[in-house]
């Protein structure tokens, strides 16, 4: 169990939504959450457009293995997130600024149905960005970066870390037909593996070799029923099981059916019902004994693994849930969805903590789980890009005072201005590469 | 005349034989009651000790009320706060889902939802009308009140067809909104129409109501037959994000523009989330006595239009006035029409009769995109707990 207040980190929390406008909602910290602290949303970012729109539950902090989050050269979490919209594209979010990174967003192809992003900790070298889109086409973006990658964003730039980390732009690397009609997909294993399952017809399940675009594994379908009948796969929802090597994975499907696969195994090692709705979003807890189980009814199940039986539900849900995440350290679970509340509560006693009205109907939902230490130099920084802004100020109004200009002199002091933030600008780089030792 | 004059007289003795056997009754009572020296009753006689006491205080009491409610109607005090009667409705909970004043998250929701090709003028509602399965002589006696209120309306047999194929049709054929009535058994005796499933297409949202209170327009008493004119709309206490969604939804199944001339109004007015239908004719009259008017002033009066406040597009009509080129200068007509009829020197007053049929919904669930029970996603799902009004009884979702 987590001790309250053993860490005093603020709690982050990145929505999006159907107009396709990213929204942060914080609060200060794990303590006195539930009695005096709440989440409040306090950043937005995005015109709204539906065209533009997030898809739903295309919104991930990436999957390398056995973390739940991409991680940096440095262990840390990297504060990205990758996300997809409808006008079929994906791109790379800095969850501090908002800004695109790497170029701004790539085109895919096709809607997509799942998007995940490694960064320069997993096995291979620079990011990739591998996306599935709804005609069942795995892409894979690749993207080469310099110099110690932190994640994080030097804001007198105005932009996320990545935009000068990630040097380069999103390049296709790779693109192969995965399955007909996709619906689901996850990537483990540091990007290497993929499991997509899709609707109507073929296998349930199929995991590929991201490398070599090969098929590693095929799931045989479940047994008849009394009837003789057979349903169509309708695979919703996947999630590889953290620390078994890719080897295990968890299914949720639309016909309301909790299923578990192991690689050495056929067919599913468990298959059991749940609720009575399509299952939209699965998560475990941290010692993987707990499945979540999130249908778009508006319930969140807690699955107990061993029993192989319900064991709690979370409460308070008006509307379908469409993405939860797990806080990767607190013992928070997080639900999405289209009733437009957002909802965080422990997964030890079950109870809300609290719940903040995002406005618009949700898409999906990740932690921004970067260390207290990073935050310090968040601080920092943003504190230093204050500053200038008021020297700045501070030198116009004096420029003023001294003689009144005609306007177009006074454009080219500011221009003369801006020379100078930027030649301070530079310094604070060399200072942020001081605050990259945290 | 002489039949009255004889009950009269039959009255009269009764009251005699009555007072004559009072004494009797009197020397009864005497038994419980002591009696004083004129044969009264003493009002406190029956009671004595705490009992006294309280009859007693009550009395000053009550004289005090008397004495302050004198007191107010003196000039002096007349002006003190009348006391507002605590009710459900004005305790009523506000959470965040209230819209408070129309900011940029609602703007941008409402630029961007299902309905805004609707309130935009680029499409133009055509709606068609399904029951459910074998539909009873009840159903149509009901469908043909409803071809009387909304306009462009189309009936479909349902035969056995599933919703989702019907919707498929429905889409094909250019229809704007579904709506399915249904009732609790089919074929049957005794059926009744008991539900409504609204949905908005192509591609959403759709509602489930519960509908009840079902009386036919035939029931009604004085009603009268509904012109086929565009009907004018009133939406009342739609609140909250959700209560504004489907005001809108409810408002797309009609056109856009009303036919004012038509004096037609239809009202979903929701109280305690549920929703009341009804749909009258108003009308201007003279006040009794008054012979001549103003030609002006009946004109104003027949154009004038209420809107109902906090209603979310509450003041789209008169925009839809103001375009109107026959009547271009109705918004000024309408407010000097508005004062003319409630002010207290106005010769006109305003008349309703109600047309029908009248109905209630209850909201049950709403559906992202068209209708799909097994596999839809639900952006609402009544639940008492959920919605807070199982623990507080003055929360409310619409």
């Amino acid at each position: 169990m987590f001790e309250d207040g053993a860490t005093g980190r603020r709690l982050r929390l990145i929505v999006t939504d159907e107009l396709g406008i990213l929204r942060r909602a914080e609060a200060a910290g794990r303590s006195a959450l539930g009695s005096k602290e709440t989440f409040t949303m306090n950043a937005r970012w995005g015109q709204a457009s539906r065209a533009r729109g997030f898809v739903k539950g295309c919104c991930s902090a990436g999957q390398s293995g056995d973390s739940g989050v991409v991680t940096t050269s440095d262990d840390a979490p990297s504060g990205w997130l990758a996300v997809a919209r409808n006008d079929k594209t994906a791109e790379v979010i800095e969850m501090a600024t908002g800004a695109a990174m790497g170029g701004g967003p790539v085109d895919v192809g096709g809607t997509p149905v799942a998007v995940d992003l490694f960064g320069p900790g997993s096995a291979r070298e620079g990011c990739r960005l591998v996306t599935v889109t709804e005609e069942g086409d795995a892409v894979v973006h690749a993207c080469g970066y310099e110099g110690v990658v932190t994640g994080f964003g030097d804001l007198s730039l105005g932009v996320g870390a990545g935009q000068e980390r990630i040097v380069e732009e999103w390049s296709e690397e790779s693109r192969f037909k995965v399955i007909g009609n996709a619906l689901s997909a996850r990537v483990g294993g540091g990007g290497d593996r993929l499991i997509c399952g899709g609707k109507g017809q073929g296998n349930d399940v199929k995991m590929y070799d991201v490398e070599e675009q090969k098929v590693i594994y095929k799931s045989k379908p479940p047994p008849p029923n009394w009837l003789g009948y057979r349903a169509p796969p309708y695979v919703s929802a996947m999630h590889f099981i953290p620390g078994t090597d890719c080897r295990e994975f968890l299914v949720g499907t639309g016909e309301h059916m909790l299923r578990r696969y192991d690689v050495r195994e056929k067919r599913a090692v468990m298959d059991v019902p749940i609720g009575e709705w399509v299952i939209t979003s699965l998560q475990m807890n941290h010692d993987q004994s707990v499945a979540y189980v999130a249908n778009n009814h508006g319930n969140l199940f807690g699955f107990d693994m061993k029993t192989q039986r319900m064991a709690h539900k979370f409460k308070g849900h008006q509307g379908g849930i469409r993405q939860i995440a797990v806080h990767p350290e607190e013992d928070l679970i997080v639900s999405a969805g289209l009733d437009r509340w957002l909802r965080v509560f422990s997964m030890s006693t079950r109870k809300c903590l609290g719940q903040v009205y995002m406005q618009q109907v949700m898409c999906g939902v990740q932690w921004d789980a970067r260390s207290p230490a990073w935050e310090e130099a968040f601080a920092e920084a943003e504190k230093k890009a204050k500053g200038k802004k008021k020297k700045k100020k501070a030198r116009a109004v004096e420029d003023a005072d001294e003689e009144e200009v005609p306007k177009k002199k006074k454009k080219l002091k500011k221009s003369d201005g801006e020379k100078v933030a930027k030649k301070k600008k530079k310094k604070v780089r060399r200072d942020d590469d001081d605050d990259d030792e945290f | 005349m002489g039949a009255r004059s004889t009950e009269h007289a039959t009255r009269d003795a009764e009251w005699l034989s009555n007072t004559t056997d009072g004494r009797q009754q009197r020397s009864d009572s005497s038994q419980r009651f002591p009696v004083n020296m004129n044969g009264r009753i003493p009002n406190h006689a029956a009671l004595s000790g705490p009992g006294k006491l309280r009859q007693q205080e009550k009395r000053v009491a009550r004289k005090a009320r008397r004495i302050e409610a004198n007191n107010t109607l003196t000039p002096k005090l007349a002006t003190a706060p009348r006391q507002v009667p605590k009710t459900i409705e004005n305790q009523r909970v506000r959470d965040e889902t209230h819209v408070k004043d129309i900011d940029e998250e609602v703007v941008e929701e409402l630029a961007h939802d299902e309905f805004a090709k609707h309130f935009s003028d680029v499409t133009s509602q055509k709606v068609m009308i399904t029951t459910s399965r074998k539909p009873s002589g009840e159903m149509f006696r009901f469908l043909e009140n409803i071809f009387s209120v909304v306009p462009n309306v189309y009936y479909h047999a349902r035969r056995a067809y599933h919703v989702q194929e019907v919707i498929k049709h429905a889409v094909a054929r250019g229809f704007t909104d579904l709506l399915v009535f249904n009732e609790n058994r089919k074929f049957g005796r005794g059926a009744k129409v008991n539900g409504l499933l609204h949905v908005h297409l192509p591609v959403g949202p759709s509602c489930l109501y519960r509908l009840s209170s079902l009386a036919l327009t035939k029931t009604i008493r004085n009603h009268g037959r509904a012109t086929k004119h565009h009907p004018e709309l009133i939406l009342n206490n739609f609140s909250t994000r959700l209560g504004h969604r489907i005001g809108r939804m409810l408002m797309s199944v009609f056109p856009q523009r009303p036919e004012l001339q038509g004096r037609r109004v239809v009202t979903f007015h929701n109280q305690r989330d549920f929703i009341f239908f009804r749909h009258h004719r108003y009308i201007f009259e003279l006040r009794k006595g008054i012979r001549q008017y103003d030609q002006r002033e009946s004109d104003n009066s027949t154009k004038s239009v209420e809107y109902a406040q906090g209603s979310p597009e509450g003041r789209k009509p008169i925009e839809a006035v103001a375009r109107n080129p026959e009547i271009q200068d109705a918004p000024e007509r309408i407010t000097s029409g508005r004062s003319s009829c409630s002010g207290d020197g106005s010769n006109f007053r305003a008349r309703l009769q109600e047309l029908g049929p009248r109905f209630t919904l209850k909201l049950l669930s709403v559906q992202k995109g068209v209708f799909d029970s097994k596999h839809g996603e639900y952006e609402y799902v009544r639940c008492r707990r959920a919605d807070g009004n199982k623990l507080d009884r003055r929360k409310f979702v619409l």
